[in-house]
């Protein structure tokens, strides 16, 4: 079960990386590129965060 | 619950606010592109054009990073004010002309851009399209891609030169319009513009 969880969130991360730093934005989509790349790297960070601090106590 | 993990969540919720704020709130348009103040600052140049000595205007473009560019105008051509960042847009007796950054997709060419996407849409919006001519060309080493129609405003025929000119990000469109019966007099005006186009960072 973690990691089917740690594998989503490499994927969102590595998603939202990819729409950053390596999709062709056209001028009309800019703003939405730059909420939904930050969106999925946040959510991408905090859910590697959450996973390394699972078991932690 | 493990504090971390309530630290991590209360965190992104914080995180995500901030972004939505950035995005789309208050704070939205902040990382967008402006008009630079030194790219309204031209420089005159005294050009001679049909045996005629002109003054020109050269503007440095310097408002989109990496699509810096060179380009002079008549002076007694006037420059239309609040024109979007990487843009000029002057008019003249019975004509116009204007610049502007286009950015076309990696995924086609400028060629293609232009006679799939462009020209259908310049057939839709321009009443009386009619085109007269199509080519490509070469200005200042970069390849450009040139369409001449005719268009009709106010029940007055004019005549456009519209060329696309590749940078290696944008692209640059230099739109130049006159009057049909006016045309052949403004023509070496318009060669000359064309022709002072350069890229700054290639």
């Amino acid at each position: 079960m973690r990691q089917i969880f740690l594998f989503i969130s490499l994927a969102v991360l590595g998603f939202g990386f990819y729409l950053k730093f390596f999709y062709d934005v056209p001028d009309s989509q800019i703003q939405i590129n730059f909420f939904v790349s930050w969106f999925l790297i946040i959510v991408g960070i905090a859910s590697l965060l959450i996973n390394i601090f699972w078991n932690k106590k | 619950m493990n504090k971390n993990i309530v630290v991590v969540f209360i965190l992104t919720i914080v995180a995500l606010a901030v972004l939505w704020i950035y995005s789309f709130g208050p704070l939205s348009g902040v990382g967008t592109a402006r008009v630079n103040p030194a790219s309204l600052k031209p420089t005159p140049q005294q050009n001679v054009v049909a045996k005629n000595s002109v003054l020109f205007n050269i503007y440095h473009n310097k408002d989109l990073a990496e699509n810096f560019y060179t380009i002079k105008f008549p002076q007694t051509w006037q420059l239309q004010p609040n024109s979007p960042a990487g843009s000029y847009r002057f008019a003249f007796e019975n004509g116009s002309g204007a610049t502007e950054l286009i950015d076309a997709a990696d995924n086609t060419t400028l060629e293609l851009f232009v006679l799939s996407q462009q020209e259908p849409t310049l057939k839709k919006n321009v009443a009386g399209y009619n085109r007269i001519n199509y080519k490509k060309l070469s200005i200042n080493s970069n390849d450009a891609y040139q369409l001449t129609y005719q268009s009709i405003v106010s029940g007055a025929d004019y005549k456009t030169v519209k060329t696309y000119i590749a940078g290696l990000d944008h692209a640059t469109v230099v739109t130049l319009t006159a009057l049909q019966s006016n045309f052949t007099n403004i023509q070496p005006f318009f060669t000359s513009i064309l022709d002072s186009f350069q890229w700054e960072n290639k």
